[in-house]
């Protein structure tokens, strides 16, 4: 859709591409993470894992692990129609799926962190919006820059390690704060 | 050793809502004069009495303001983080009500930074808005404010609300740097800037002094508006225990 809003020209798109893929996929992440909490909720699932015993970081990064494969397969099958319809070379494709493997987790731990935030109250997509996009900036810079640099002939590496190493952290510290936020609102 | 556990103990002692209740309502009245005192001195000596910079002429008297609300954003955000751990770790419920107070003022303080900032940016860069790395920052400490405050004010239970605002203050404050760095590296990436002023000349002790002075003004303004502010809050929360009761009715007699 973006170019027919925007000239057509392809110096243009490709120098916008990188943004508004990232944009894309964080406008997605963010629509389907709305519902990620909210079927345990409503069904009892959560106050089950309370009750099991087992450590709930765990049994949140399972299912923030299991929902990211979900996620990365269209996303990746997506890829070369996007390289399509922004003449993209097959060397900038390739970066851009390594970019969504290595930067997809930090997002939806971010994401997953956002609506347990949000996990019953009413009109929560514009709080979760609002808590999502400043702690989602970095790998948003991180992620067009890398496809940026691609496009410069550059070498990605460094760049795609550092996305790699905020995933790390993010899969390492957020399960905690997301059961933290879990507990306190169950806590009634 | 020796310093660190009267520390401890008077942190505790601090934690009884009775006695900060009390040490709060005797220590509100100095820092309210000191605050006043400092900030109408800092702002006189500063508006007429420090000479015009020798490059922006008067119009550079904004950082008065400027500085010491930028500052003061950052440093409430750092203190923000130090009570979430208090309340994470220590379950300190008087850091709970402190969080929630301090965030209004910080959104404030950033905003106000940034309005100011951007007052001085038209004069000086020919622009009201640039995507430069600092300006950028405090946008992003801005929303965090904002998005620190909605989500307290979407939680109906206060004390759950401390606890989770607690958790997104930390959850930010990780990622504070990281956004500084990376919006740093993207912008420096994209195109060198022309418009860096933060090299500017060191800056001269007349216009030093009064600077400093607007600091600590508005330091102790904000740590008053909090004080009192939390004062209020602790009222309300704990309307039914025995001390308010006690002490409210020993005043009426």
């Amino acid at each position: 859709m973006f170019p027919l809003t925007l000239k057509p020209e392809v110096t243009l798109l490709r120098t916008i591409a990188p943004g508004l893929v990232w944009m894309a996929i964080l406008l997605s992440m963010l629509l389907s993470a709305e519902r990620l909490f909210q079927q345990d909720y409503e069904q009892g699932v959560m106050e089950q894992w309370l009750v099991s015993g087992r450590s709930l970081p765990l049994l949140v990064s399972a299912k923030v692990i299991a929902h990211w494969l979900f996620n990365l397969l269209p996303l990746l099958i997506l890829c070369p129609l996007v390289a399509l319809l922004f003449s993209l070379s097959v060397w900038e494709t390739w970066v851009l799926a390594l970019t969504i493997l290595t930067g997809t987790p930090a997002l939806l731990f971010l994401c997953a962190l956002v609506a347990a935030f949000g996990v019953g109250i009413n009109q929560r997509g514009v709080l979760m919006a609002l808590i999502l996009l400043p702690l989602a900036l970095p790998l948003l810079i991180f992620g067009s820059g890398t496809l940026t640099i691609a496009m410069q002939d550059l070498p990605v590496r460094g760049y795609l390690a550092l996305l790699l190493a905020m995933s790390l952290i993010a899969a390492g510290f957020l399960p905690y704060a997301i059961a933290g936020v879990i507990r306190i609102s169950h806590v009634d | 050793m020796i310093s660190i556990i009267p520390m401890w103990k008077l942190l505790y002692q601090l934690a009884s809502p009775k006695l900060f209740y009390a040490l709060a309502g005797r220590i509100i009245p100095g820092i309210a004069v000191c605050a006043l005192l400092t900030l109408i001195i800092g702002v006189i000596w500063g508006l007429a009495f420090t000479p015009p910079d020798y490059q922006q002429g008067d119009a550079f008297r904004i950082i008065y303001v400027h500085v010491p609300s930028a500052f003061l954003s950052m440093a409430l955000y750092g203190w923000m983080g130090f009570l979430a751990v208090l309340l994470l770790v220590w379950r300190i419920k008087i850091a709970g009500l402190l969080i929630s107070q301090i965030a209004p003022i910080g959104a404030c303080m950033a905003f106000l930074a940034l309005i100011t900032g951007s007052i001085w940016g038209k004069p000086m860069w020919g622009a009201w808005w640039v995507w430069d790395a600092r300006l950028t920052s405090e946008l992003i400490l801005l929303l965090l404010y904002a998005a620190i405050l909605a989500t307290h004010q979407a939680i109906k239970n206060k004390e759950d609300g401390d606890k989770i605002i607690a958790i997104l203050t930390l959850v930010g404050l990780v990622d504070l740097p990281i956004i500084h760095y990376s919006v740093y590296w993207w912008n420096t990436l994209h195109q060198g800037s022309t418009l860096f002023v933060f090299a500017r000349p060191k800056i001269d002790s007349s216009m030093l002094y009064p600077l400093l002075l607007t600091i600590i003004g508005f330091f102790l303004y904000c740590l008053w508006i909090i004080l009192e502010k939390a004062r209020q809050e602790l009222l309300l929360r704990e309307k039914r225990q025995t001390w308010v009761k006690i002490q409210f009715e020993g005043e009426a007699k």
